[in-house]
């Protein structure tokens, strides 16, 4: 993790991205409004401040949780305030919100289809990109205090190590005013992993072009 | 997260944002002293003690509290412990049959009971999140949730 370079970061951010493109056109058609997806920060953090980072500690938000697994693992999460929750509930529903406090089954399998779409789309681009089988679990939802709920996270994730390496995703939603953070913890080893495929792409597409030059 | 702190001036000491998490409080009532901690992983099983920037083992955080308390002129022989937290937040992170949570409630036990130190109560478990208030001057804890 400490040879991890700015420049291999940098790759990784491009590679997301290519994933949160296709991310935003799936989006935007079900949502019928633009949907706009795209990595703001990569970045190697310590556990202890990665929350506040995202956050005041006992606002309350709802998490959307998919665990990945496979040749690279880790896990990743959607954070919404749960009035923009429910927004994105209603219009994948297409049934209005009389009570913008209650979520119900119908919410909670709409927010796990935005996990889906979401998270799969990106996960699709990077296992491509890394020639490597990601999947991902089913979402989980639950809303309570970013504190509580990202604390748990990173507990998970930061078991053997003092550092993690966080993908942050913004989403906008044009027209209603809906903003969220997405968020992609990879384990200590699976980071490692992705360094070393694409330092190894890196110096084959090198050996290449000296050899066709 | 992963910090605590010891008063003997009859503050209030609070956390929030306390998921799977535990909250440890160690109070020694005749001379009203008491220490807050706010861990996140069960054991430290590098060897190596917590930095004062950074209590994030259970283990470690209850050791220094102890240690914090008897320099003020705490006794550990008075000391009492109450425990908060230790939630399991999303049952996808509990990949073994315990998660995090159970593991640092465990972790604690443990801790205090070789220290022998006794649980005066506890508000352990569940699925919510909880946030804590300690008064130094009274002993008593609150706690509180949005759900």
């Amino acid at each position: 993790m400490s040879a991890l370079r700015l420049k291999q970061l940098e790759d990784m951010k491009k590679s997301m991205n290519h994933g949160c493109e296709n991310a935003s056109k799936s989006l935007s058609k079900i949502m019928e409004a633009e949907v706009k997806l795209s990595v703001s920060e990569v970045k190697l953090m310590k556990i202890e401040d990665i929350t506040k980072k995202l956050g005041k500690t006992e606002e309350i938000m709802t998490v959307v949780l998919l665990n990945l697994y496979g040749d690279i693992t880790g896990t990743t999460f959607l954070i919404l305030e749960p009035e923009s929750a429910l927004k994105i509930a209603a219009k994948l529903t297409k049934i209005p919100k009389k009570d913008i406090r209650v979520f119900d089954e119908f919410d909670i399998s709409a927010l796990s289809e935005l996990g889906n779409i979401t998270m799969g789309a990106i996960i699709s681009a990077l296992s491509d990109h890394l020639d490597k089988d990601i999947s991902l679990t089913i979402p989980e939802t639950v809303t309570d205090m970013l504190g509580s709920t990202v604390n748990s996270i990173i507990a998970h994730v930061g078991k053997s190590t003092d550092k993690i390496l966080i993908h942050k995703i913004n989403i906008n939603i044009a027209g209603n005013d809906i903003k969220g953070n997405l968020l992609f913890f990879f384990d200590p080893k699976a980071s490692e992993s992705i360094i070393k495929i694409k330092t190894k792409t890196k110096t084959n597409a090198g050996n290449d072009k000296r050899g066709n030059g | 997260m992963a910090d605590l702190a010891v008063s003997a001036n009859q503050e209030i000491l609070k956390t929030s944002g306390v998921g799977s998490c535990l909250v440890v409080t160690l109070y020694d009532p005749v001379n009203k002293i008491g220490g807050m901690a706010h861990a996140m992983l069960p054991k430290d099983t590098t060897n190596e003690q917590g930095t004062p920037e950074s209590f994030r083992f259970v283990d470690d955080a209850i050791n220094e509290m102890i240690s914090r308390i008897t320099e003020k002129g705490g006794k550990i022989d008075n000391l009492r412990a109450k425990l908060v937290g230790g939630a399991k937040m999303f049952s996808l992170l509990a990949d073994d049959e315990e998660g995090i949570g159970e593991q640092n409630i465990s972790s604690a036990k443990e801790t205090l009971n070789e220290k022998g130190i006794s649980i005066e109560s506890e508000d352990i478990g569940g699925t919510i999140g909880r946030r804590v208030e300690f008064n130094v001057g009274t002993g008593l804890v609150s706690v509180s949730t949005k759900m």
